[in-house]
This record gives structure tokens, C-alpha cells and sequence, in this order.
């Protein structure tokens, strides 16, 4: 761009400890502009964007705002001089008001500190419509509202607080299609106004639609930049890949597990990298035709979903599709025995089967990988081994004594077979890259001999090289017999690994297809409610 | 009003974690390079532990002459036999997570004593007998605690607060308020009062076999695993087939069920069943095991850690008892030593979960 910048880093130098974050790093941004800020996990992307927002003091080099040095102490010391940040996870005063939550540090007050609440009433009320947000929001708790609703509160308040500079670390990966458009639509505003844009994302499917331009980073360093949203330009700046090529359906596929292309299309890729090519017609026919693993029957559980019948077959990949609130991970719960059945049958295995709780459907040979690593996966103060065992400690255990020798080896050979990247099984789980903690959970289940394994948003958040080797693991987990119901919110992946998709819109199933009939169009539509 | 926000709003906490937070998260293995080996090691509590142990057991040979006398050693430990073996108990409840805390433990053991002095002397029952059904007594009382926490989802700090006074109530009623004397010399010395080659049964027979089965207990076995996990994260052990509620149940059972241990101990070693007899000691539990590097949010801990801390706070008012410093002093010095070495564990492993 022509203009001066708004803002500009010049020899960003951070080190943690022994390890170099980021290294003589430069980056501009200019008033209006919209950036995206690349690279693979650990590549420097947040540490740079906290550097920005003062969260870290840069070691070595400096930062000018508006043409003036800009060397933020504290996360407030940004905040006042124009530059925001709204966090992944929405994180505001969950048991405040919107309104409160609007005004929180800069409250509007009248004598003796009473609270003027009609003016900042009047004041929030012209914001929200101004950024075309609903004003009958103000009075709502924060904590009662959806993710998508509290994450653009937050740029709501980052606009009160007059930001020049947004910084939008991964906005998306919490919402559903839809609501990442209302996003992005507030975005163009935004920057439309004047407000830089600086937005860190790992999917590709946005990249032309958020941004103007794409800083790449990589091993703490500037890799390069462009103006050409080219996936093959960025994967290979990014050093994910050293060639690649791009799917029919949009979807990357690197050169080295790449299938061939016909095969790509018409299957969704049952088979993994250059194994098992038994013939696509034949492997996938006898999966089809075979006994199905688990039959849902006019399943419903009271106000959340409602007869819902579909069946998962052995060695096969069954999507299930919806968007937030439409009962994917509820079903999933259910079936592992996590929420309440009110109607309806399953078997299992040909025979009827009513799950009591996860350890029965574990029993049984039902595993389930949750939505949520942090919150309903990881024991954060164990280690990889004992995060690796916990669900199949009862295998390598007699009369409840666990043998120490029957533990490493399990640990030692799921963490070999999924190749997951740990010092020592001894190591601390959170030291692990989230990708790693990921295939973690993953070992977890396998370990217990699943038939069924449930997979919600198996790569939510994780790096592009994990996701596509993760993608990789779940095709030969299916090749092997065992039954795979993946639960996901991202198009791709869905196209990608799918045999047979389900799409569910508000507790209903709306429409199921099976190989070439599966396109995304016909998936959205049945998500939001179009199709009959 | 801005200038106070700024200070303490943002200088704490976002600036100063970087480096500690990142560091062991990128160099796994190697984390206690950058800080020091020293910082490394003052991150395990049961160092820091060994070393003010030797401190104070030195400081306290110089104080008192009497200090290292092998009488005074055993007495010592003899005193610390019961609240260790409490503790233990609470060290596991507070593991369990959840909010996992047990104030009724005191009460419960004054309970139990009552029990077993009414069953006993009352009852005319055999020691052993009546130790047993004390136990007994004892466990149900726990399931009690487990069962309003688990099933009614009360928060377990309320719900063991309630049964504190009911079960001092409990205690009250059921003696009149009076001692239980008359306890049979005989059969009760075996339990209380007889020693092996100098050290007490209680110490020999009951606080080291309870810490090394409970440790062995914690390590090598599902349930213990299955502890730690629900410590770490409920809901995620849940899903991994952890039945959640009953692990929890189990922890506050042991507990309570330890706490008769504690009665019958102390109740044969001086002959007598006091209807206030654990009162206070619920406190003290919960301090030596905190002290001792379990984390009061649950899933962080060890037993050897919990049994480190029980030796120190045993030296230190023993010590000081012996250097003539009262009471009143000793328990300040160890609300002083509980919060020091709070400290130490904020510079270390609360950081890491700060963001």
C-alpha cells in the first residue's frame, strides 16, 4: 500500500525461556486494511499478535501507532491506545449484563459514583445498531447468549473503546457457517470505517472473504506476504507441504497422500495413503452392503432432538452434519449414554443396547472423542501416559492392580502407532501441541478396542500439517472395520472423509446422501432448513 | 480511578507469566533450565519439605537440649499418629476434586470415639469387636457426606460443615457430655500403648502401613488413577468411563473411616472417650495436606508429600513447646509456614494455569 502505515513492527525479537518465538520479525498494517496472519502451529502468529496487544514485551525491536512509538507495558496500555483483541474463546463477564459488559472499566458515572445507566443505556443502545447487532441484547446476561452472540459483544466493546487496531485471534473455529458470515459482515464494516484488521486463522475456506492481504509466518520468522490468496503460494510459504495439490472439492491433499483424483471425488476417500487400494468399487461396495454396527430408531430426547433414525456401518466414515444448536453432539452424548433417551431404540452390534453412562458404552465398545479437548478430554495435571491409559487402565490391570509393564507397552505402542510427538510418556500433557494432545485423546479410545468410534470435531483448532495427518489416521482407523460417526462443522473435512452424510437442523435429521450425491450445497441447504 | 485499574488490573497478571508459562511448554523435559536448577526443584513441594525439615529439626536441637532426645522423637511421632492418619483421609477427599474438602472429619472421630467407648465399656463388648463396628460406624458416617455431595450435587464444603456439628451433636448427646472412663487396661494397651523395639504401635502398626498402602494405593492401582483423573477433570473422566460419583463417595468414606481409626488409636492409648475428642483436628488435616503440595482444586498431590508435611508441623511444635514458646505463638507460626509455602507454589505451578 501506498500510505503510511497505522501501525508497524519493525525487529520483533521474543524468547521464552530457552526457545526463540519470534525473531526480527516486521509487520505493517494499514488504516482500513484487513491481514491474515499465517503459519503453521508455533509458528509465532500469537505470540506476535500478543506482542501487539502488550500481553509480552517484545525482547528486541519496536512498534509505532498512528506514526507514533507505541510500546505497550500491559494489555490496558494497548486497549487505551487503540489496539483490541477479542480471544478465541469469548472472554467476558459471563455473569454481567451486556450492557455492564459494554462499559466494563469506563463506566459512565454521575455524582458520589452513581452509575449513570440511562446515558450509557442511550450510548450502548446507538453502538449495537450502528454495528447492525440486536439492541435487545443490552439487558441479557452475557453468559446466557451463544459464543457468536458474546464474541461480537466483544468487538462491539473494542469498538466502544475506539480501537484502531482489531486483533481477531481465530475468531471462527467456534462458530458455525452462518454465524462466521455475520462476523465477517461486521468485519467489512469495521474496516470499512478506517479500523485495521489483523485475524489469525487456520482455515483456508476464509481467507479471500476476511482478508486483503496474507503475512505468513514461519519457525518465528517472516516468511512472506501476498496479495494472492492462492492456497498451493500460502501452504508452501507456510513450509506445510513441499508440493501440493488441491481437491475437486476444494479440500487440500498433499502430494504425498494424495489419491487418485476420480477416487477423491466419487468416494470420499475410504482408503489411506497408497494402502489398502483394494479397487474403490469393490472395498466400498462390501462396506456398504455390510451389517450395520449401530442402528438409530426414531431416536428423541425431550427438546433437544427428535426422531432421529440412521445407521453407521464397519469401515465406513457416516458425517454428521448441523450447525450450532441443532443436536449433533447431544445425539453423540446419547448414544453414549451422556444424556437422556426418552424415545426410540438403538442396537448395537445387532442387538438392542440402552447406554447407561460413557463407561457402559465404553464396555460395549462405543468411543467417544468430546467437542471440547480442554474441557471434556484432557486431565491437564496428568501426564501424556496417564492420559493415554485412563480409559483402558482395567485391560492391563488384574483384581485392580494396574501392571506397570502392561501400561508402558500399551502407551508405548499407541503413542508409536499415531506417532504422537512427546519427550517421555512421562512428559506433562500441556506441553504438547494441541494437535498432539489431540491424537492423545484419540490413542485413548483406541485402546479400548472400539467398534464405534465417534469423532466430534476431531481437528477443531489444530494446525493444518496435524489436521491432515489426523484426516489420515481416521481413514485407516475406518479401513480397519472399525465404524466411524465424525461430527464436524467444517465443510471440508466433512467432503473430505465422509461415505455417508446426515444433516441435522434443529433436532431434526433433514437429509442423509451417500457418495457422489454428497455436495455442499445440498448440505447447507438441508442445515438451515431449505431443503424439504 | 483509572490509575488503580491499570496498576493491578493489568501489571499482575498478563506481563510477568511469559516466560514461566512458556517455557516448560516449549522445551518439554528441559523446563528447568531457563529458571534454574534450584527454582526447578522448589517447584516439587516435597523438596522444599526435606529441606525446611532439616531446618527446623536443627534450629531446634540448638533451641532445646532436649530436642534430639530418642524419648522425645518417639513421643513426637506419637502425638502426630492420629492427625496424620486424618490427614491422609483429607489429603484424598481434597485429591478427588470437585471442591472436595472434609470439615467433618473432626467431628467424626469424636463420634467414633463415643461409639467405641459406649460399645466397649458400656457394651462390654471385645476391643476388637467394638474397634471393628466403630470402623463401621465410621464409614457410613462418610457415606453420608458422599451421598448428599454426589446424589444432591451440595457442595461439599456446606455439606461437611453441616455434618461437623451434627456429628459433634451426635457425640454430645449420645455420652451426656461426660468422658468415658473405665476402659479394661488389658485389652486395650495392645492398641494404644504397647511399642516394638521402642516404637509405638500407633506409629509402627498404624500411620506407616495406612501412608504406604495409601500411596502404593494411589499409584498402582484404577482406583487411584481413576482419583487423580476425577481430580483432574471431572467431566473428562466421566467419558473415559469413570464413574465419577462413585470414586468421590469412596474418598469421603476412606476418609471418615480413617478418622475412627484415629478414635479407636487414641482412644486406647489414654483410656478414655472424650465426646470432644477430634475437635479442631479437621482444620489441622486440611492444613498438613495442603502443606504438603495437594492442590485444594484436586488432581495435584501426593501422600509422601502429605506425610513431609506432618513431620515438620510435628518438629515444629514439639520444638517450640520444648523452647518454652506457647501455644498461642505455634499456631501463628504455622498459619505463617502455610502461606510461605503458598508462595512458593504460586511461582511455580498456579502460573502455568494462569491464561
Amino acid at each position: 500500500m501506498q500510505s503510511t502505515p497505522l501501525l508497524t513492527a519493525r525487529g520483533l525479537t521474543k524468547r521464552f525461556g530457552a526457545t526463540k518465538a519470534l525473531t526480527d520479525v516486521d509487520f505493517d498494517i494499514h488504516a482500513g486494511e484487513r491481514v491474515a496472519i499465517m503459519g503453521e502451529n508455533g509458528a509465532g502468529k500469537s505470540t506476535l499478535m500478543k506482542l501487539i496487544a502488550g500481553v509480552y514485551t517484545p525482547d528486541a525491536g519496536s512498534l509505532t501507532l498512528g506514526g507514533d512509538a507505541y510500546a505497550p507495558a500491559t494489555p490496558t496500555d494497548a486497549i487505551r491506545a487503540g489496539v483490541s483483541t477479542v480471544y478465541q474463546e469469548p472472554s467476558g463477564f459471563s455473569h454481567l449484563t451486556v450492557l455492564e459488559n459494554l462499559f466494563m472499566g469506563r463506566q459512565t458515572t454521575r455524582a458520589l459514583g452513581w452509575l449513570d445507566k440511562k446515558s450509557m443505556g442511550r450510548e450502548a443502545g446507538e453502538l449495537l445498531a450502528r454495528l447492525q447487532l440486536p439492541t435487545r441484547l443490552l439487558k441479557r446476561r452475557m453468559g446466557d447468549l451463544s459464543l457468536a452472540d458474546q464474541q461480537q459483544v466483544l468487538i462491539a466493546r473494542a469498538v466502544a473503546n475506539e480501537a484502531r487496531v482489531l486483533i481477531l485471534d481465530e475468531p471462527t473455529s467456534i462458530l458455525t457457517d452462518t454465524e462466521s458470515e455475520r462476523l465477517f459482515q461486521l468485519v467489512d464494516q469495521l474496516s470499512a470505517a478506517g479500523t485495521a484488521v489483523c485475524y489469525i486463522t487456520h482455515r483456508f475456506d476464509e481467507l479471500e472473504r476476511v482478508a486483503d492481504r496474507f503475512v505468513v509466518l514461519r519457525d518465528g520468522q517472516n516468511s512472506g506476504e501476498t496479495d494472492d490468496p492462492d492456497r498451493e503460494g500460502l501452504l508452501r510459504m507456510m513450509g506445510s507441504v513441499s508440493s501440493v495439490t488441491v481437491g475437486a472439492d476444494g479440500g487440500l491433499v498433499a502430494a504425498e497422500d494424495a489419491v487418485p483424483s476420480a477416487i477423491a471425488e466419487g468416494e470420499g476417500g475410504t482408503e489411506g495413503e497408497g494402502g489398502v487400494l483394494t479397487g474403490s468399487g469393490v472395498a466400498d461396495a462390501a462396506a456398504a452392503t455390510s451389517a450395520p454396527v449401530l442402528v438409530v430408531d426414531a431416536l428423541s430426547s425431550e427438546g433437544i432432538f427428535r426422531d432421529i433414525s440412521f445407521a453407521v456401518r464397519p469401515g465406513q466414515i457416516t458425517g454428521l452434519y448441523g450447525l450450532v444448536g441443532a443436536g449433533r453432539s447431544e445425539l453423540a452424548l446419547a448414544i453414549c449414554g451422556e444424556l437422556p433417551i426418552d424415545a426410540g431404540t438403538i442396537a448395537f452390534q445387532g442387538k438392542p443396547y440402552r447406554p447407561h453412562s460413557s463407561r457402559t458404552a465404553l464396555e460395549q465398545g462405543i468411543a467417544y472423542l468430546p467437542e471440547d479437548r480442554k474441557t471434556q478430554g484432557i486431565f491437564p495435571h496428568l501426564s501424556v501416559g496417564d492420559n493415554l491409559s485412563a480409559a483402558a487402565l482395567r485391560g492391563v490391570s488384574r483384581a485392580g492392580f494396574v501392571s506397570t509393564a502392561g501400561e508402558r507397552d500399551l502407551v508405548a505402542t499407541w503413542m508409536d502407532r499415531l506417532s504422537i510427538k512427546a519427550e517421555t510418556p512421562a512428559s506433562p500433557i500441556t506441553s504438547l501441541s494441541g494437535g498432539n494432545q489431540q491424537k492423545v485423546l484419540l490413542a485413548r479410545l483406541m485402546a479400548t478396542n472400539p467398534q464405534l468410534l465417534i469423532l466430534d470435531e476431531p481437528t477443531r483448532g489444530i494446525d493444518v500439517g496435524t489436521k491432515r495427518e489426523i484426516h489420515r489416521r481416521i481413514r485407516e482407523l475406518a479401513a480397519t472395520g472399525i465404524a466411524v460417526l465424525l461430527i464436524s462443522s467444517e465443510m471440508a473435512e466433512l467432503l473430505e472423509l465422509s461415505d455417508t452424510v446426515h444433516v441435522l437442523h434443529e433436532g431434526r435429521l433433514t437429509w442423509s446422501a451417500v457418495g457422489s450425491e454428497i455436495t455442499e450445497t445440498a448440505i447447507l441447504r438441508a442445515a438451515t432448513g431449505a431443503a424439504a | 480511578m483509572s490509575d488503580v485499574q491499570t496498576g493491578a488490573g493489568a501489571a499482575s497478571a498478563p506481563t510477568r507469566p511469559d516466560t514461566r508459562r512458556r517455557a516448560p511448554e516449549r522445551t518439554p523435559g528441559s523446563g528447568l533450565k531457563p529458571t534454574g536448577g534450584l527454582a526447578g526443584l522448589a517447584k516439587d513441594r516435597r523438596v522444599v519439605l526435606l529441606a525446611l525439615i532439616v531446618v527446623a529439626f536443627i534450629a531446634m536441637s540448638l533451641i532445646s537440649p532436649y530436642f534430639l532426645n530418642t524419648a522425645n522423637l518417639l513421643t513426637l511421632l506419637q502425638y502426630s499418629a492420629v492427625i496424620g492418619v486424618l490427614a491422609l483421609g483429607q489429603t484424598l477427599v481434597i485429591l478427588g476434586g470437585g471442591g472436595g474438602i472434609d470439615l467433618s472429619i473432626g467431628s467424626t472421630l469424636s463420634l467414633c470415639s463415643v461409639t467405641f467407648g459406649l460399645l466397649s465399656v458400656g457394651g462390654g463388648m471385645s476391643p476388637w469387636l467394638a474397634a471393628l463396628l466403630t470402623l463401621a460406624v465410621g464409614a457410613v458416617l462418610g457415606l453420608i457426606n458422599g451421598l448428599f455431595i454426589t446424589l444432591l450435587r451440595l457442595p461439599p464444603l456446606i455439606v461437611t460443615l453441616g455434618t461437623l456439628y451434627l456429628y459433634a451433636s451426635a457425640a454430645m448427646v449420645l455420652s451426656n457430655g461426660v468422658d468415658i472412663n473405665g476402659f479394661d487396661r488389658d485389652g486395650f494397651s495392645t492398641i494404644g500403648q504397647t511399642s516394638v523395639a521402642g516404637i509405638p504401635f500407633q506409629v509402627l502398626l498404624v500411620l506407616l502401613p495406612l501412608f504406604i498402602v495409601g500411596a502404593f494405593v494411589m499409584h498402582r492401582t484404577v482406583f487411584g488413577r481413576q482419583v487423580y483423573a476425577t481430580g483432574s477433570n471431572a467431566d473428562a473422566a466421566a467419558l473415559a468411563g469413570v464413574n465419577v460419583r462413585r470414586v468421590r463417595i469412596s474418598l469421603y468414606m476412606i476418609a471418615s473411616t480413617l478418622a475412627a481409626v484415629g478414635a479407636i488409636v487414641t482412644a486406647s492409648w489414654l483410656l478414655n472417650a472424650r465426646p470432644a475428642a477430634g475437635s479442631g483436628f479437621e482444620l489441622q488435616a486440611i492444613t498438613i495436606a495442603v502443606l504438603g503440595g495437594t492442590a485444594i482444586t484436586g488432581g495435584v498431590g501426593k501422600l509422601s508429600g502429605t506425610f513431609l508435611a506432618l513431620i515438620l508441623v510435628a518438629i515444629l511444635n514439639s520444638g517450640m513447646q520444648l523452647a518454652g514458646i506457647g501455644s498461642t505463638y505455634q499456631i501463628g507460626l504455622l498459619g505463617l509456614v502455610l502461606i510461605v509455602s503458598m508462595l512458593v507454589r504460586s511461582r511455580g505451578a498456579v502460573r502455568e494455569t494462569a491464561l
